[in-house]
Formats: structure tokens, sequence, C-alpha cells
């Protein structure tokens, strides 16, 4: 008896994780055809990935922009009222869009607005960048830094486009 | 004598069970027959393989009344099924719900703004309309188009404090509450109705915030109004 009321107390301990699942991956700009490498040479690829697969994979790594980019077109998130969302990255995922040359502005410490980095994007050009989950003692934050081509495209085939644009 | 009266007991037994069976069975496959023998489905395959339920119909003097499962009202009009028109306007959404403090006006701002964005995207992505704009001087000049009008009618930003002691009971979870109308000129063709209420698992896990919660909800609310959109349109195949 004892050991089933064990079993029920750890079931419903586990329950919660296991019904969390993974997070979904989305984007708002449009999905450039991933069979070319660059869809229009007047622009610039950027892709955001994702590696960990089982790391805080019930969390979607938010990732956002400046509204003014054209490419930021998400919902805002009430706490990045000035932000806006380019999508949600899920584990072992990424996200991908084609922008206009010129500086691309990101964070790569979540909530701290001191650590901003500026891309300066260049037409015909491919663009890697990684993000995930850091752990500290008492937080996790969401980091995000430049990956150079070989690194980033060796990664990117470990990685899923957002759910919308998977062959199922 | 009496094995003969069991043997024919067991018949019946046998006759029952097979009836009751076939009567359940038919009961859940939820197929839907109107009145004159016309029949409709009522589930969808969707195109990422999931099903889509639109319900059953009934048939109104104006259109079609739905029992949407996932809608509090859904009608649309006798010959419409969204199709024969290229562009959608996703009109600025308004409220009428009752803001109670400033907290509360800055997150209706934002939910307003969300229902706009997601359901620009869900619809983009059914591929139903040529052009999905949210602005009125984006639509195409002589465009064939169809505009979506959607006010918020009922919100409730929830408590985090309640959402963390009982949150997986569904305590302090946010409310919206949203109606929308599409017309095609001045002629209604399409409204509904669709009430959400932390409809993420995260949010009933506590770890969540209202805001988010609040943008998994319109996602899911836009889902179900695209998804019955292209069943309608026949993007979809029946599943019965």
């Amino acid at each position: 008896m004892r050991t089933i009321r064990s079993f029920w107390k750890i079931w419903l301990c586990l329950a919660p994780l296991l019904l969390a699942g993974c997070a979904h991956t989305l984007q708002y700009p449009p999905f450039p055809d991933q069979a070319k490498k660059i869809d229009d040479p007047t622009k610039a690829r950027v892709y955001v990935m994702r590696k960990e697969k089982f790391f805080g994979s019930a969390v979607g790594i938010q990732f956002f922009g400046a509204s003014s980019d054209g490419i930021a077109t998400g919902p805002i998130v009430a706490r990045s009222p000035k932000k806006r969302l380019i999508g949600e990255i899920g584990p072992a995922s990424f996200i991908c869009w084609e922008q206009a040359p010129g500086p691309f502005v990101f964070t790569t410490i979540e909530d701290n607005p001191n650590s901003v980095e500026t891309l300066n994007l260049e037409a015909g050009n491919v663009y890697y960048l990684r993000v995930y989950i850091h752990s500290g003692w008492t937080t996790a934050t969401v980091r995000a830094k430049v990956l150079d081509e070989k690194e980033g495209a060796q990664l990117l085939k470990h990685c899923q486009p957002p759910d919308d644009y998977r062959k199922k | 004598m009496i094995i003969e009266r069991n043997k024919s007991m067991k018949k019946i037994t046998l006759l029952r069970n097979v009836g009751i069976a076939c009567v359940f069975i038919l009961g859940a496959a939820g197929c839907a027959t109107e009145k004159n023998g016309q029949h409709f489905p009522t589930k969808y395959h969707t195109t990422d393989n999931r099903i889509a339920e639109v319900g059953r119909r009934t048939k109104t003097d104006d259109g079609w009344t739905f029992r949407e499962p996932h809608m509090d009202k859904c009608w649309i009009a006798a010959d419409f099924n969204f199709t024969g028109y290229d562009t959608l306007y996703i009109a600025p959404t308004l409220s009428t719900a009752v803001a109670k403090d400033d907290e509360d006006r800055r997150m209706i701002e934002i939910a307003k703004d969300t229902v706009v964005v997601e359901f620009k995207r869900l619809f983009q992505l059914r591929g139903l309309f040529t052009n999905v704009v949210t602005k009125e001087s984006d639509i195409p000049a002589g465009a064939h188009a169809l505009k979506l009008e959607q006010t918020i009618i009922d919100f409730n930003k929830g408590s985090m404090g309640a959402r963390i002691w009982a949150g997986e009971f569904g305590a302090g979870q946010p409310v919206l509450s949203v109606a929308g109308k599409m017309t095609a000129g001045d002629q209604p063709v399409f409204t509904y109705e669709a009430r959400r209420s932390g409809v993420s698992v995260g949010a009933h896990l506590g770890v969540m915030m209202g805001g988010d919660i609040q943008v998994e909800d319109v996602r899911s609310m836009a889902l179900d109004v695209a998804d019955f959109a292209a069943a309608m349109a026949g993007k979809y195949r029946p599943a019965n």
C-alpha cells in the first residue's frame, strides 16, 4: 500500500514535467526557401539556432527585434514593451529570415539593456546566431552569440525549421 | 430445456451488445446529416496532421450556425466559404471590456495588437488569400477584399499569486473573449465569438506571466478560426 502511495506521489511530481512537452518553434517574418543559400541576393540571411534538445525543452526562447527593421512583426510581450517578437525557438530548432543590408541589433543577455550587439549585415551573406539557456546559481537567462559560417552551417544540420514549415 | 434457454439468452445478450456498440460507434463518428439528406463532415485532417473539429451545423434563415467546440458562437452566410476573395483586411481590434486600472488598460492594448498579429500570421499560413493586410491603405486597388473586425468583449488579467498556489486547477488565469465579424462590402459573411483562459500547459504550472499566457490564448483562438476557415474553403480533407 505504501509503495502504491509513493508511486502516486512521484507521478504527481513528474506529471506536470511530462505533460509540459516541448516548446514550439514559430516565426513572424516570411520563411525563405531553404534549398537556396539566399532567396533574394539584395538581402542578407540570418539564422537563429537553438542546439539543446532536452535542457529547458519545455520553454521556448523568445527572440526579439526592433519593430522599425520590418522583421520583428510579432506581438509585443508585456515585459518587453519596446520590442516585438521575431520568433520563438523550441529545442533543436531554428528560425530564419532575410532582411535588407544594414545594422541588426540584438540582445546577447536577456533583460540586460547593456548587452547589445550589432551585426552589420551585407547583401548576399549568411549570418548565424546561437541562442541558449544559461543557468546560474539562482536564475536562468537566455543568451545569444554569433557563430562563424563554418560552425553555424554545421550546427544548422542538427536543427529543425519552424513547426509550420516542417515536412509532414 | 435449461441449456436451450441459456443458449437463446446468450444470443439475445450478444445481439443487444452488438446493437449498443453500433449505436456508440455511429454516435462517436460525429458526422452530421441535414434533414434533407445532405452530409456535412464535422472533422477535418489539417495539413499539419491534426484533426480540426468544426462541429455540427444547423441551417438558419440566412446561413449556417455551427456548434464549433472551440468557439462560443460561429456563423457563416449561406453562400459563403472563404473563397473567391484575394485580400483579407484585418482591422485594428476594438475593445468594450472594462478596465479596472492602468495595468488592465496596458494589457488590453497589448492584447488588441496581439489579436491582429496572430490572426494575420495564421491566415497567411493557411494560404486562403493572396494578401493579408492590417492597414486599409495596404489593400491593393481593385482588390476583392474581405474585412475582419474584432472586438475584445471580456478581459481579466488574472493573478500570478493564485496561479502559483492553484494554477493547476485553473485559478488566477487571465481571461480574454473576442467577438469577430467578417464582411464582404457591407454584408456580414462570418461571425464568431471565442473565449480563452490559460490554454497552455505552462499557464497551469504557475511559471508563465499573464501577458505570455494571453499570447498563447490568442494563438489558440486564431488557430481555431483559421482552421475553421480553411476547412470551409476546402483546404482540409474531411475526416468523417
